[in-house]
């Protein structure tokens, strides 16, 4: 075989194009799998929290102080806020070695609204992927509150789809999987969410708690439209838990500080490595 | 020595038949809309996709704003080139078929193209808009059998109207318009009812099932013999015209293929993951050298010892989107559809180099692929990457790609070596066009 010119620069062409690719490649593929061997070995956890249509940020305050002052963790605080033009602002912060960290994420838009909810997941996403950057955490927990529920049904079945990255347990709060029509005029919402269920993580434990006022309702949301819930995650999720509370502050808009609630959180949603601290109540729990 | 020339005549006689030579010359003429769509599909998929492999290597995410926005734009050309392919397709053959039958008639080719689009044109389905992927490669041979067929209902029975024809006066350039007007009136009919029926078909949804079974059967159970089995299915249907192949993207992630990552990123070593011969891995890192039928090896060795200059040309203009797993160009300038010449190579040299990788992780002398790589990433440094930058992945790929060159070389030469013998004309006509 001749050695033509032409052969010398073939070669001389293709071996520049990839000495170049693969030294370039090379250092793509050392720092990504530092990333992974990071990601891996992180031991945070956090708590994401999505407020109800109307709330902002500031939604669950109470709600993460009466947690500290119940297990005394100190969890901290951070809250995301995501604005319409894309930028995302944090306020609070995650204190070193808090593996445990409450963190809620609000829009500048939150009304109300199948519409709203599409756009408020489309944005949920846009801060989890930064989240997820910055805090490295191979696992989560979320809560939504009400509208908060919906977004992120929306979000588990459209956006999330990482293969590093665990949704553990989710527990929404009186949440109208419905809107507030009745059991027998299914929304497009309620269609579409059990029309995309095969999206949903199949590892997930989830709990749906209803507030009850009356034997229908929790002052705003029909318990139907809860309830509804199950035609969505039942059968779909690993474990799928529907609880009921009634009494004082059973309604909607008390529900996250509502003791029965705060209960359920802290003993089926956050962690227990060190099951000894748990002194005081404690309600029977609900699942592993 | 005898058998080698009983295949040479076969398959130059083949590449003959009216139907494979009209293919062919599509082919030739689509060229330059397939060269540039793989262009900006590169740009757009590779440079500016936030998973893709250029985009992650110069890190443009960080210096270049509005990354989506550009993306979109160069999206955009690539819908509009072999986007839409297929209808093209069908236009350039029924207008070459009349042209070969001796009867040309340019009206032949608007019909088909409008055939075409009608045919699969299915505005509803729920809120979805129109479906793109009948109008793309993926369909590429029916759009040039139906192309064909109109091609021969206008030579039998349309009236000629070739392109010579615009000197004539309006009246009379209308006159011949309407002659054609009840050929063309009857074979849309004829596609309304073909429209009719694949409407009743998608409705049951049965056009999705059938890749859907095979996508499923792919991401679900590792089984060896499935990489053989995907492979040539891959290139059995690229070489029959279905251009567009099965892609098993990266984000394609099965449970086998997340726990051979936990396993290494917790163990720090790819020793003894617990899948190292998942499908994904296998197909992706060693069948796919420059696109599906190691077209890279294909590229290169037309410029190793192609004559035409021709052919050079299309050899380097196509080596770039080749080197990123683009084979389209190559495709459409070597023709390699129907081809008989480089039906063996296209076909089983991915398969030899899967069974010759799997040889050499089983003997523990490379590592298994393991970690994500992004898409579009050159095919022969999948392997190094997907190994976390290990030398003698690399090595063995690049020596599996000169084998291919090496198993590609003798059928370029018997593929171009009739050509010269008597294709002068050919020749000349390509210039002229």
């Amino acid at each position: 075989m001749k050695m033509t010119k032409r052969r010398k620069w073939i070669i001389a062409v293709f071996v520049g194009i990839f000495t170049i690719l693969t030294f370039f490649s090379y250092c793509w593929s050392r720092q990504s799998i530092d990333v992974l061997e990071r990601r891996q070995q992180s031991r945070m956890s956090p708590v994401i929290m999505i407020p109800g249509s109307s709330a902002t940020v500031n939604r669950f305050d109470t709600l993460v102080a009466k947690i500290n002052r119940m297990d005394h963790r100190n969890h901290s605080l951070l809250k995301v806020k995501v604005y319409n033009n894309g930028k995302i602002t944090y306020t609070g912060q995650i204190r070193q070695n808090d593996n445990e960290p409450f963190i809620v994420v609000g829009f500048e838009n939150n009304h109300d609204g199948y519409n709203n909810i599409k756009k408020q997941a489309k944005m949920f996403k846009a801060a989890f992927n930064q989240l997820k950057v910055r805090y490295n955490f191979n696992n989560f927990k979320g809560i939504g509150h009400s509208n908060g529920g919906l977004i992120y049904t929306y979000f588990l079945e459209h956006y999330f789809s990482e293969r590093q990255i665990k949704i553990k347990r989710l527990m929404t709060i009186g949440t109208p999987y419905n809107f507030a029509e009745p059991a027998n005029r299914r929304t497009q919402m309620l269609t579409d969410f059990i029309k995309y269920r095969q999206n949903l993580p199949s590892n997930l434990t989830m709990y749906s708690v209803a507030g009850s006022e009356n034997y229908v309702e929790d002052g705003l949301v029909p318990l139907s439209s809860v309830m509804a819930g199950k035609y969505i995650y039942q059968g779909t999720v690993k474990h799928y838990t529907q609880v009921t509370v009634t009494g004082k502050l059973a309604q909607h808009s008390a529900l996250p500080q509502n003791q029965e609630v705060l209960d359920l959180i802290q003993q089926n949603i956050l962690e227990h490595d060190n099951p000894q601290r748990l002194n005081g109540r404690r309600p029977a729990r609900l699942a592993n | 020595m005898g058998k080698k020339r009983r295949f040479v005549n076969w398959a130059t006689w083949f590449n003959e038949r009216p139907f494979v030579k009209i293919m062919q010359q599509t082919m030739i003429i689509l060229f330059p809309v397939a060269l540039i769509g793989s262009f900006t599909w590169m740009i757009s998929d590779n440079l500016l996709a936030t998973n893709g492999f250029l985009a992650n290597i110069f890190r443009v995410r960080q210096w270049l704003p509005y990354m989506q926005f550009w993306r979109q734009l160069f999206n955009d050309i690539t819908l509009a080139t072999i986007g839409l392919v297929s209808p093209y397709a069908a236009f350039t053959s029924a207008t070459l078929t009349t042209y070969h039958y001796k009867h040309p008639n340019i009206i032949a080719g608007l019909t088909a193209a409008a055939t075409y689009i009608l045919i699969f044109f299915h505005s509803q389905r729920g809120a979805q808009t129109i479906e793109m992927r009948y109008y793309n490669a993926g369909w590429l041979i029916v759009a040039v059998l139906i192309g064909y067929a109109i091609g021969l209902i206008f030579a039998k029975w349309g009236k000629e109207f070739s392109i010579a024809d615009v000197r004539l006066r309006d009246q009379q350039l209308m006159s011949k318009s309407l002659a054609n007007l009840p050929l063309v009136v009857g074979i849309l009919s004829g596609a309304f009812v073909l429209h009719l029926g694949y409407a009743l078909l998608r409705i049951f949804n049965l056009d999705v099932t059938a890749n859907q079974i095979l996508t499923s059967s792919i991401s679900k159970n590792s089984n060896y013999l499935l990489n053989g089995f995907l492979s040539l299915n891959n290139t059995v249907s690229v070489w029959l015209g279905f251009a567009e192949p099965v892609r098993l993207s990266s984000g394609a992630y099965n449970n086998e293929v997340t726990s051979n990552l936990v396993y290494a990123l917790t163990h720090k070593t790819l020793v003894n993951v617990p899948y190292p011969f998942t499908p994904s891995s296998l197909y992706n890192g060693f069948a796919n050298f420059g696109g599906v039928g190691v077209t890279l090896a294909l590229v290169i060795g037309i410029l190793w010892i192609g004559r035409h200059k021709n052919q050079q040309t299309v050899a380097v203009w196509s080596a770039l989107p080749a080197i990123f797993n683009t084979g389209l160009p190559i495709m459409f300038g070597a023709q390699v559809f129907l081809n008989p010449f480089f039906v063996l190579p296209f076909v089983f040299l991915p398969v030899l180099n899967m069974v010759i990788a799997s040889g050499f992780i089983f003997l523990h002398i490379i590592p298994p692929i393991v970690y994500p790589v992004p898409n579009g990433t050159p095919g022969i440094l999948v392997p190094f990457i997907g190994t976390g930058g290990d030398w003698r992945a690399l090595v063995l790929s690049i020596a599996l790609l000169l084998l291919d060159i090496a198993v590609y070389l003798p059928f370029i030469k018997w593929a171009f070596e009739p050509h010269q013998a008597n294709g002068g004309k050919e020749a000349s006509q390509n210039e002229n066009d």
